[in-house]
């Protein structure tokens, strides 16, 4: 297959199923709207679901060899203690980005386990 | 230079783009205006977050020799972060399209799931409707479920103008990384965690807007037994319906305690 065709094709098949994936609910669910698991559902499932996301940032990191981990819990401490104390989301997330990217880049924790 | 004019192009057509979709699409020019600085803030971080990504995207999709401009083309049409880099490989490999769509209704269907609790909430008709739910992803969920509209605000026009610029975001992400792969000189390992510490103060507010610990204690839960069952490739898509089926559970035997009594 011509490679322009080919690539064309993957993105138009990639764009439908990724519609037809999030639309799916809203149409299969639809008469099922007002039924009180969905009104349940709608209340506490975004905190789960945030919470999932949280866990699920944390599974690349290697946890078993130095830095354990470190890195990943000095700034998620950060943003948890700077947006608690300022209720200020964006000065939490620049902060602690710009201690994770110092500490990534440098491998400034590994002094402590050598 | 060839790279600058490139980008130069790239964001004239962003703000056309901009342009159109806050007269058509939402139709109510004089209010994007007004909301743009709010909405604009509140997404920040996800710009931060994607411009590596689309670094590390731009990276990948120039090794296969296509021509720059269907990075921005697919990412505008796909938005699917995850799907987009596993489709790399398989591109590489001239996979056929059947099982390229079989993959990325493998990996997406996780989001499959954020529509049950958007039901409420998306209460348009018609291609704006579509625009909505083509752009549920991760983090456009989060940030409409964690964030609501301010005050005095149409709630579709918002959650139209969140959507459209975390969209526009991943698009201009790849569109750089894929024209900057070459020539790169900045150093953005470690940058992605702005898309964590996001998703961190979302939870936080989500916390003191639910006030239960119940949703955590049953995240967590099920994050451990998908990640110790069912293995790193499933474990997100198990431990969603997990945690779902338990919310749903509960939500019953919460209907049943205050019918009996």
């Amino acid at each position: 297959m011509e490679p322009i065709l080919y690539i064309t094709l993957v993105i138009a098949v990639l764009g439908a199923a990724t519609f037809f994936i999030r639309a799916l609910p809203f149409y299969a669910l639809r008469r099922y709207m007002h039924h009180p698991s969905m009104e349940y559902l709608g209340k506490f499932m975004p905190a789960a679901i945030m919470m999932l996301l949280v866990i699920f940032s944390f599974v690349d990191t290697d946890f078993l060899s130095a830095p354990y981990g470190l890195n990943d819990f000095i700034a998620a401490a950060i943003v948890i203690a700077l947006y608690l104390w300022t209720n200020n989301s964006l000065l939490a997330i620049s902060i602690s980005t710009a201690v994770y990217m110092f500490l990534k880049q440098t491998d400034y924790l590994l002094a402590l386990f050598a | 230079m060839h790279f600058l004019l490139n980008l130069l192009h790239l964001l004239y057509c962003t703000q056309t783009i901009f342009y159109i979709f806050t007269a058509i699409v939402i139709n109510d020019k004089q209010f994007c205006m007004r909301l743009l600085p709010h909405c604009l803030k509140i997404t920040l971080p996800v710009l931060f977050g994607f411009i590596p990504m689309g670094i590390a995207w731009g990276v990948l999709f120039n090794q296969l020799g296509y021509p720059w401009f269907f990075s921005p083309l697919m990412s505008a049409l796909v938005f699917a972060g995850s799907v987009q880099f596993v489709s790399i490989g398989m591109l590489a490999m001239h996979a056929s399209i059947p099982e390229i769509l079989l993959m990325s209704l493998v990996v997406n269907s996780r989001q499959a799931f954020f529509g049950m609790s958007m039901l409420h909430k998306y209460q348009v008709k018609g291609w704006r409707k579509v625009y909505l739910m083509w752009m549920l992803t991760d983090e456009v969920y989060s940030l409409l479920t964690s964030k609501p509209a301010p005050p005095g605000s149409k709630t579709t026009s918002y959650y139209l103008l969140v959507s459209f610029l975390v969209h526009s975001y991943w698009v201009i992400g790849s569109a750089i990384g894929t024209l900057l792969s070459q020539s790169i000189s900045f150093d953005s390992n470690g940058m992605e965690f702005t898309l964590t510490s996001l998703f961190i103060i979302l939870c936080i507010d989500q916390y003191r807007k639910v006030k239960a610990n119940f949703p955590f204690a049953f995240a967590i839960f099920a994050a451990i037994v998908g990640i110790v069952i069912f293995g790193k490739q499933y474990m997100l898509l198990s431990s969603i319906s997990l945690t779902i089926l338990a919310l749903i559970i509960k939500g019953r035997a919460v209907q049943w305690n205050q019918s009996s009594i």
